[in-house]
């Protein structure tokens, strides 16, 4: 519908302003060509419905080959940079290259060398998922995977795989990946379920990959190589048990909101009730300052917006997202911090309603 | 300008291809017997070739069982 309404503005204008309305929509579409000219990615998912067109005319492998590897490639490279910290968390784009098995010469693969093989054109949510697996398993949370117990690994490449997967914006890739993928990799294990249940909820806060991973990424660069202790799996176990517990409180109930270990040191503070932050954001101060007393080295402000707020009492909605904006204002001015991130994001909270949130990560400076 | 990034290079094979690369492993590295899944210990075939790898020297198989696609990644990165 949208669409369409573009399009007749498009008309219109061009209609309006006649030569110089033409001039300014072929401005516009050479941008928008050489922006997808300079995008490797982008420019490899134009390629692939080239290719899909050609291949579906002559149904020729040649055709076939290129569609599958342009368009695999494409939406895995713009799914991870579409995700958040996708470029940390899955640190290396991915690269497809044909094996061109000429007759009579033999193929010899190098040491550590992976090849994979692909289905037809018509199974390509099959392909698409098997290279995100070969992807993430092959690049993500390296420096910690060690020290991560076999089910929680589990846990967190299936539901890091799902998060890529997702941000290709496509139901049938998702839909094939958890009925085919997912679930029976969850099923097969009562210790991977465990973790599992906890990684989902933690994810439906949005605290999964820009909360626990952060900080397991963080945990790994501080391990540099170091042996595995028993110490360091209870840290790990302990942290995630910590996320978890803040992701399932509910109004009015308690949870820790400082983990204090060895190797981890972080605070959060959870903006959400809107009666309490309209009278005063002192206490979100006050505990700020014992955060940093505690000499937590990242502290997280997590914050709620309610959205339904704006329908019922929209005076209050505005005064919640002063207040909020406020005490951001007031921990960057009055404390030795560096905001290392900021993200406004939207999911779903205890009760299922939609929410807006805004997750921001502070590393406080000590002398 | 663009940063240059490195990338992860996965060598790919067509299915109607995956019988000929099979036979040149199988004739180049005098393979003796059935190739196994170096996961579940099941015959590869091309049927159920899903993927190879060389490690310390050796050439592994993986068959298209899920879960041994899954162990066999994770395994590649011990």
């Amino acid at each position: 519908m949208n669409t369409i309404i573009d399009y007749v503005d498009i008309i219109n204008f061009c209609y309006k302003y006649r030569i110089w309305g033409l001039i300014l929509l072929l401005c516009f579409l050479i941008y928008k060509l050489l922006n997808i000219l300079i995008d490797e990615d982008k420019s490899n998912i134009w390629r692939a419905k080239f290719y899909k067109v050609l291949y579906k005319l002559s149904k020729k492998s040649e055709a076939e080959k290129k569609y599958i590897s342009n368009d695999v490639s494409g939406r895995l490279n713009l799914a991870r940079r579409r995700m958040p910290f996708g470029k940390d968390l899955i640190p290396k784009s991915i690269k497809l290259e044909w094996i061109e098995n000429a007759q009579g010469e033999s193929y010899v693969p190098k040491e550590g060398e992976l090849v994979v093989k692909l289905d037809p054109a018509e199974a390509q949510e099959k392909n698409i998922t098997s290279l995100a697996q070969a992807l993430v398993q092959r690049t993500a949370l390296i420096g910690i995977r060690y020290v991560l117990e076999k089910a929680l690994e589990d846990a967190i490449d299936l539901n890091l795989i799902k998060s890529l997967l997702n941000k290709i914006g496509n139901r049938p890739i998702m839909d094939w990946y958890m009925r085919h993928e997912y679930m029976p990799q969850v099923d097969q294990s009562e210790d991977l379920k465990k973790w599992n249940s906890k990684i989902i909820e933690i994810d439906e806060r949005g605290l999964f990959t820009r909360l626990l991973l952060v900080e397991l990424e963080s945990y790994g660069k501080n391990l540099s190589g170091r042996p595995k202790t028993i110490e360091m799996e209870s840290e790990i176990k302990g942290l995630i048990e910590f996320i978890f517990k803040i992701a399932t409180k509910r109004y009015g109930e308690d949870a820790p909101l400082d983990y204090r270990r060895r190797n981890i040191k972080i605070g959060v503070l959870l903006v959400g009730e809107t009666s309490k932050m309209l009278s005063s954001i002192e206490p979100y101060i006050k505990a700020f300052i014992m955060h940093l007393n505690q000499e937590a080295k990242a502290i997280y402000v997590v914050s709620f917006s309610k959205e339904f707020l704006k329908e019922k009492d929209e005076e209050s909605s505005k005064a919640f997202e002063e207040m909020r904006a406020y005490l951001h204002k007031r921990i960057e001015h009055d404390f030795k911090v560096q905001k290392d991130f900021e993200l406004t994001y939207s999911c779903s909270d205890v009760a299922g309603r939609r929410r807006k949130a805004k997750c921001v990560r502070y590393i406080p400076i000590f002398k | 300008m663009k940063k240059h990034e490195t990338k992860e290079i996965i060598k790919i094979v067509h299915y109607k291809e995956a019988e000929d690369l099979l036979k040149s492993i199988v004739s180049l590295e005098k393979f003796e017997g059935e190739i196994i899944c170096h996961i579940c210990k099941t015959k590869v075939t091309v049927k159920n070739f899903k993927a190879l790898t060389r490690k310390s020297g050796k050439i592994l198989f993986c068959c298209d069982n899920p879960k041994c696609y899954v162990s066999f990644m994770k395994f590649l990165k011990e």
